[in-house]
């Protein structure tokens, strides 16, 4: 697949998902909850991955969670990386059950591990657009 | 043993495998196909069915219907390009026994061929897709979360993290199959591998290594299907299919779950085993799609050898490689041999099947567990084959 050179690549945002972006731009995280059996889900969804009911509800996210698990990239895939690796990218647990992916970032010194307290912050991209990322809190892994 | 196989692999062709850009795939599925025929003792004109094995990371165009054509087959009830990403192989396989259990088709060839490696594109910018874990959020690319490599490293920390493991483990696997490898002359790592040398492997995506991941080439592999009761006619040795098991278990992206760690293999397993009546003991070599070496592990504990969690302890006590209680990939897998995607653990298990793989030769291979999966380990397709 050919991706574009220059700048990070902001993705084609499906309809579905198109709540979940303007959130971001407003420094939310939203997920979905299924109105019939109260299961929160991952955003994106049209139908409940519990019970199968359509009726899914956006609601915000408190924005804190755990980390789930997480990868460091120390080669870089796309020319905007090149100078970043290496870079962190995790799949965080929030309180609310579903799993959102961002970047983690540390103050110096802080050390993270699957389990460490993080809580969602933002960053502009491209001059225009607010990315999710995840900053490492102090205090015990849950 | 006395129970029925569904089908029979009677022919068998592999083309050079190569680390560099001759012809493209559809040239070298011409190329496999006619081997797998000739191997079977065919001709074209036998052939009734063929499944077609696109790589996920080509066009459709790459391996189009039009196939048929360039290979020469006209005579075909059967025609389909079977796409189920890592596990498209061993469902040809399956589609092609299906077939033949219902009467549809004959003589069936299942063909697999890629070119990851161009004049212009190197293997690892031709797998540096980002791959899909959020659905339709399509977040992954904003993120930079690009190849396979990162999806797989994400379940390896996972692993390591629930159950307490080092990255040893992953190196066990690999050490593993280069001694399979050194034992294969189609294999293209063959130099040995010490534990030190896997400490020594640069990070690509931590925690996984280079020497955790697959190694690319171009080629194409072809097998032949046929009814059992006819397999003997062939001048080959048949490979019998006596079960197989599809397991896709969702990629349920919440708390409660592990997709990453806990796969469909296990649904897979379970419905292969009780179609061939057998149970995990009854297994007595594995030969797992391993694209990167995490995979092996929790194949292991999926499948059934071992409860999640312990695969190295059960690599450590019962040992996968050469002399090992349980040999898996023994032609050096996807780490060491070549990565055909699900090709590699069906014509190795062939070659096992025939009692042709050489200085790496089984014995009393009545059950072998031979298995795809695609995506980030979420589509699980397995075959019980045996002699
Ligand atoms: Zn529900």
């Amino acid at each position: 697949m050919e991706y574009p050179k220059e700048g990070v690549i902001w993705p084609v945002v499906p309809d579905v998902a198109k709540p979940f972006y303007n959130g971001m731009q407003q420094h939310k995280v939203l997920i979905q909850q299924c109105l019939a059996c109260q299961t929160f889900q991952a955003p994106g969804r049209i139908t409940c991955d519990h019970c199968g009911n359509n009726k899914l509800e956006w609601i915000e996210a408190k924005g804190t969670g755990i980390i789930y698990s997480y990868v460091v990239f120390h080669r870089s895939f796309h020319p905007y990386y090149d100078d970043k690796v290496p870079y962190t990218v995790a799949l965080v647990e929030l309180d609310e059950g579903p799993r959102v992916m961002g970047h983690i970032e540390t103050n110096s010194g802080q050390e993270y591990s699957v389990g460490s307290p993080v809580r969602a912050c933002y960053k502009t991209i491209n001059d225009k657009n607010e990315l999710l990322y995840f900053q490492v809190l102090d205090g015990d892994k849950s | 043993m006395s129970r029925d196989p569904l089908s029979a692999v009677i022919g068998l062709g592999m083309t050079e495998l190569r680390r560099d850009y001759t012809v493209a795939s559809w040239q070298l599925a011409v190329e496999a196909i006619g081997l797998a025929i000739d191997d079977a003792g065919l001709t074209h004109q036998d052939i009734d069915g063929l499944l077609i094995n696109k790589s996920p990371i080509e066009d459709l165009s790459a391996l189009p219907m039009d196939l048929q054509d360039y290979a020469g087959l006209s005579r075909l009830n059967l025609l389909n390009v079977v796409e189920a990403e890592g596990s498209s192989m061993v469902q040809t396989l399956q589609q092609a026994t299906m077939a033949i259990k219902s009467g549809l088709a004959k003589k069936i060839v299942c063909v697999f061929a890629d070119t990851p490696l161009r004049p212009d594109i190197s293997a690892a910018e031709s797998f540096a897709i980002a791959m899909p874990m959020m659905g339709q959020l399509g977040i992954e690319v904003a993120n930079g979360f690009y190849s396979a490599i990162a999806a797989y490293a994400m379940a390896a920390q996972r692993y390591l993290a629930v159950y307490d493991r080092t990255t040893d483990d992953f190196a066990a696997v690999a050490i593993a199959n280069r001694q399979w490898a050194m034992l294969n002359p189609l294999a293209k790592i063959r130099k040995p591998m010490t534990l030190e040398d896997h400490h020594a492997s640069p990070w690509l995506v931590e925690p996984l290594r280079m020497l955790d991941c697959a190694y690319p080439v171009n080629g194409s592999i072809a097998v032949v299907v046929s009814e059992a009761s006819l397999a003997k006619e062939h001048p080959q040795p048949a490979a019998y299919i006596y079960g197989m098991g599809q397991g896709h278990a969702g990629n349920i992206n919440r708390r409660g779950f592990q997709p990453e760690i806990e796969t469909g293999a296990r649904m897979a397993g379970e419905t292969a085993y009780k179609m061939a009546g057998i149970t995990a003991s009854d297994i007595k070599a594995c030969e797992f799609y391993d694209a990167f070496s995490i995979s092996t592990l929790v194949n292991l504990e999926m499948y059934g050898f071992c409860p999640p969690g312990q695969a190295a302890e059960f690599i450590a006590e019962k040992g996968i490689g050469p002399g090992g209680e349980l040999p898996v990939n023994t032609g050096g897998g996807h780490l060491s041999s070549y990565y055909m995607q699900g090709a590699t653990p069906v014509s190795e298990a062939i070659m096992q099947l025939r009692n042709r793989a050489g200085e790496r030769q089984l014995s009393q291979l009545d059950n072998m567990l031979v298995t795809g999966y695609g995506g980030r380990m979420q589509f699980h397709a397995a075959l019980i084959m045996g002699q």
